[in-house]
């Protein structure tokens, strides 16, 4: 028998225990890794992935030298620490069948003290992580040791965190062990995503000499058949004209939970899910106890035992948010309900994939749109789902705070010498490009300081010793670095606490200054009232009421992608075309009939701007629907270029569909007509320009000044004694606008506002097609329908060109 | 406006831009919250920062006393951060040669095991009556004199037609006391919601507006 036969044969006897049979993507993918190449594996959840990697690796781990069976020979990286439990328990299950002198374990942050401390005498041989716990492993002393038997890492979901800073903190750790490990081999897995191929390349790292690395690309087959179901009420007067709770739904919803084993019910936001819970609970009490609720600010335990409940079909239903949207193969799943817009296709199709397991099942996703003007969204996202139809994502490049975190790690750890850590750096492709004045900039940066050196006079972090090692001597530095690393970039997170002292799970703090003592809020299901705020701790004890306030969180308002945007134009420019409103409108009918009577449904050829005066003051709608992030872009773009025509203050707001500009005074839209405002030049200028008004590159420099390091939200243990230095971002953000503003990170936080949150490509095209419609200005006596979901919005940016002192006249104090 | 007067049981104030105010009965410059050393703090725990922008500081300081010549300076505490570092020798200096008399309500950050506060030529007070005031740090109530106080750093909210909101530094007067804006650069500040008896005088880069 040759070599590949044994392995077959060893390998079947798993199989064929379980009645399984290999598929073609698996014995694609364990012939390419037992050929010792590197790669990425594309197969949808619940279709075996894990088993399309696994065995290969334990295989050639048994054929290889016995000395080296002792130590840890493979890490499996999964973006979500909720995924960690599921692949221990299926790596696990093949161990114990196959090899069980192999032993798998997880560590994140989730990890206990105890198994913390016997993990620093002795890895496992098979470590499950996330990206932060990993590099938070590359800041232990003796690393390089411990990690240099790895021969193989894993990392699942990687589409997940191809689009985001921690993908590029995952590609600098991996590039670091492959320079010390040249053998290592990277296998990811990834979900269906419009770019697999740039996926592979990205994950798999550069030569020095910007070339990619090989590696094999490997497709299943398995494609799912879905099925989508838009639940509207009988009557449409009973939908709202916004909002986003969807709570008139309840009623239509319990009889799908009846008919279905199992169900996941997916909403958008935290404050939603928990709302939804409550709800569905009252309004079908024989429930409680087969209904839990799973997001992100929920304690652990109580997420653990959720997706335990689940797996073990002990639950009813599950409202969740993306929290549960990754991997874990839920198998008694049967069913899925989407509340609201999902935003994107591929969100929508992967969620919908979650049932249906095996791969001649149908998967079957219900949508119940929360306001009227989804139903519109509802009609195209049936459309995409008969075509199969991805979008891709995008790579963060040259994210300086990512790297800045990262160089610091290996100072506190081991050290680092400059031209070892550069060929790490050029390896990955996030910074394959980064220029010598950039490297040198922030070696500069980390040890002595930016440009102006005087004044960084007493400035230390990183220290040069003499043989050229980079190295972190202090002590109180790397301690704080390390805690630095798994922080979570959001508002300040406060405890949730009974006062027993139980932790409920985290909070933020602008909500919970919102409340005084004695006030009722809903959180995990449940009432509290609130005792006491201690420091970072919020004490409550549980309360009898049956109304209080709903958490909410900041976070996580997501854009339309520029697929989905397309499908929704076009659907709303074909409900013109057709006489008669297509079967998935007509409960719309009513409200598409009052929008023609008080404006227009625009056409192709069409742009639509509608006037109008509140009390509020004097709205003009634009109706591009381009998704919220272009609309975001056009919106401080058109409120620039009015601003230099006319002394005006705007207040601007915008979702899918389109934006507003609220002023004080009438806006004459003929002058945005005749001055030729959607001008497609000069965009990049004048974003600039207006950005520099306004907020956009301050919230994106949040994130960034907590990554970098700049600011220190405190120890868990001892958060008081770090008092002095903490300090809000956007303070320091003004510190380097005025005195330093050639400031790599004060910089990046423009580039990412024009690259990923304005897109500003996306935003050029959006132009380009407007100069080619009618512009229609429709002055109109009162909000239209389609109007409506925009005005009401509550988050809002401003931008203004009048003389502060004539604004400030016009403004009233707020008052107690 | 650059400055605005106003009168405080009786005797005569103004409010100058640069976020002091000046007692003219007494030929007192007063201002609060500091913070010198703020960023060589950051800097010297590994947070990399600039530091020019406290210089201004010490500059604005000086233009007042230009201007002003007052005979002496009461600091309402936070003069320092944090405890000793380069940024504080500027300040020394200039306390040890200049003529005028300082005073120092001691704030939750000054930090006085330091010798070289010691040494220098202030003098240091938990709190301080003089005429009908009590100057402290903290905000005091229930005191018969009218508190002239710093440590919030008050900013206020202003709301306009069409959604349009806007946050100002701020002078804070109410009855019976008058809480001061943070003279330091870089040191962020505090909402506080009015009552229709207070009023506030804020603070933009076109100068004063009273509200």
């Amino acid at each position: 028998m040759n070599k590949d036969n044994l392995y077959h044969s060893w390998v079947n006897t798993f199989f064929s225990k379980r009645n399984w049979t290999a598929l073609p993507f698996q014995q694609e993918a364990w012939k390419a890794i037992l050929k010792d190449d590197s790669g990425l594996v594309n197969a949808p959840t619940g279709s075996g992935k894990t088993l399309s990697v696994l065995p290969p690796i334990l295989w050639k781990k048994l054929n290889s030298q016995k000395t080296t069976k002792s130590s840890l020979f493979c890490i499996w990286i999964t973006p979500l620490r909720s995924l960690s439990k599921q692949i221990q328990l299926s790596i696990q299950d093949f161990l114990s069948d196959m090899c069980d002198e192999f032993s798998v374990e997880v560590r994140n942050g989730d990890t206990s003290l105890k198994v913390r401390a016997r993990q620093a005498k002795k890895l496992p041989h098979i470590l499950i992580t996330t990206p932060e716990s990993f590099q938070l492993l590359i800041c232990s002393k003796g690393w390089k040791k411990k990690m240099e038997r790895v021969d193989t890492v894993v990392v699942d979901e990687w589409h997940e965190l191809m689009g985001s800073k921690r993908g590029v903190q995952l590609e600098l750790c991996l590039s670091a062990l492959r320079f010390y490990n040249s053998n290592l081999k990277t296998w990811g897995i990834s979900a269906t995503i419009g770019n697999l191929d740039e996926a592979k390349n990205v994950l798999i790292g550069k030569h020095l000499d910007g070339s990619y690395v090989k590696g094999k690309l490997i497709k299943s087959s398995t494609r799912k058949q879905i099925e989508v179901e838009v639940v509207s009420p009988k009557k449409i007067k009973e939908l709202p004209w916004r909002g986003h709770l969807g709570l008139h739904l309840v009623e239509d919803l319990i009889p799908i939970l009846e008919r279905s084993k199992t169900t996941l019910i997916f909403t958008n936001t935290r404050s939603q899910c928990e709302i939804w819970y409550q709800h569905i609970l009252s309004a079908c009490p024989e429930f409680s106890g087969l209904l839990a609720m799973h997001h992100g600010s929920i304690e652990k335990e109580i997420r653990l035992w959720v997706e335990d409940a689940v797996r073990k079909e002990k639950l009813k239903a599950v409202i969740c948010t993306s929290s549960l949207d990754l991997g874990v193969d839920f198998y008694p799943v049967e069913t899925i309900v989407q509340i609201g817009g999902p935003k994107g296709v591929a969100r929508f199709l992967q969620r919908a994939g979650r049932s249906g397991h095996r791969p001649d099942q149908i998967s079957k996703i219900y949508f119940l749109p929360t306001h009227a003007i989804e139903l519109i969204e509802a009609s195209a996202l049936k459309k995409a789902a008969k075509k199969s139809y991805t979008e891709p994502r995008i790579p963060y490049v040259l994210s300086y705070d990512v790297l800045i975190q990262f160089l610091v790690s290996l100072a506190v750890s081991d050290g680092f010498r400059a031209n070892e850590a550069l060929s790490i750096v050029r390896k990955t492709h996030a910074f394959s490009n980064i220029s010598d004045y950039e490297w040198e900039w922030i070696l500069t940066y980390i040890t002595k300081g930016a440009t102006s050196l005087s004044a960084y006079n007493e400035y230390k972090k990183v220290h040069i010793i003499d043989d050229g090692l980079f190295k972190v001597l202090s002590r109180g530095i790397a301690m704080r670095h390390r805690v630095q690393i798994g922080t979570i970039v959001s508002d300040n997170h406060l405890n949730l606490k009974l006062l027993s002292g139980k932790r409920l799970g985290v909070i933020e703090e602008w909500f919970i200054s919102k409340l005084k003592k004695g006030d009722v809020f809903l959180f995990g299901g449940q009432y509290w009232e609130l005792f006491q705020i201690q420091q970072m701790d919020v004490l409550v004890k549980k309360s009898k009421s049956k109304k209080g306030k709903v958490v909410s969180w900041m976070g996580g308002r997501m854009s339309f992608t520029s697929y989905m945007s397309d499908l929704l134009r076009n659907e709303i420019y074909s409900i013109q075309q057709n006489t008669s409103y297509a079967k998935t409108l007509k409960p719309l009918s009513f409200l598409l009939d009052m929008q023609k009577e008080l404006s227009i449904i625009p056409k192709e050829h069409e742009f639509l701007i509608e006037s109008f005066q509140t009390s509020e003051g004097f709205h003009t709608v634009f109706y591009a629907f381009e998704g919220r992030f272009v609309h975001e872009a056009m919106s401080h773009l058109m409120a620039y270029r009015i601003s230099l025509l006319i002394p005006i203050s705007f207040s601007l707001a915008y979702n899918d569909y389109g934006f507003e500009l609220l002023s004080d005074q009438f806006l004459d839209v003929n002058q945005i007509i005749e001055n030729n405002l959607f001008e497609a030049t000069h965009v990049k200028d004048d974003l600039e320009q207006s950005i520099n008004a306004s907020e956009i590159a301050r919230r994106k420099f949040r994130d960034i000044a907590v990554i970098s390091g700049l600011v220190f939200s405190g120890m868990p243990s001892n958060r008081k004694r770090n008092k002095d230095l903490q300090s809000g971002s956007q303070l320091i953000f003004e510190v380097f606008r005025d005195y330093e503003p050639e400031n790599l990170l004060y910089k990046q936080a423009f580039f990412e506002t024009f690259e990923y949150q304005l897109e500003e490509e996306r935003l050029i095209k959006a132009l380009f097609k407007i100069k080619k419609q009618n512009i229609v200005w429709k002055n109109i006596e009162k909000p239209s329908p389609f109007s409506f979901p925009i005005i009401t919005d509550r988050l809002r940016e401003k931008l203004s060109s009048e003389e502060l002192g004539e604004r400030i006249k016009k403004m009233q104090l707020i008052y107690q | 406006m650059k400055q605005i007067k106003k009168k405080i049981k009786g005797q005569q104030f103004i409010f100058d831009y640069r976020k002091a105010i000046y007692w003219e009965d007494t030929s007192s410059l007063i201002l609060s919250d500091v913070h010198v050393g703020k960023l060589n703090h950051f800097q010297k725990n590994g947070i990399p920062i600039p530091s020019d922008g406290s210089r201004d500081n010490l500059v604005n300081i000086k233009n007042l006393v230009n201007e002003y010549d007052p005979t002496q300076i009461y600091i309402l505490g936070d003069l320092f951060h944090s405890s000793y570092n380069k940024e504080w020798d500027d300040w020394l200096i200039y306390f040890s040669k200049s003529e005028i008399k300082f005073t120092l309500i001691l704030g939750n950050h000054d930090q006085y095991d330091s010798k070289k506060i010691l040494n220098s030529n202030i003098t240091l007070m938990n709190q301080l009556n003089t005429g009908p005031f009590l100057f402290t740090h903290i905000p005091v109530k229930g005191f018969d004199e009218y508190n002239i106080c710093g440590h919030v750093h008050p900013a206020v909210k202003l709301r306009g037609l069409g959604r349009q909101y806007m946050k100002l530094n701020c002078f804070y007067i109410s009855d019976n006391q008058l809480i001061l804006p943070a003279f330091g650069t870089f040191t962020g500040s505090h909402i506080l919601k009015p009552n229709k008896t207070d009023h506030v005088i804020c603070l933009t880069s076109d100068g004063l507006f009273e509200l």
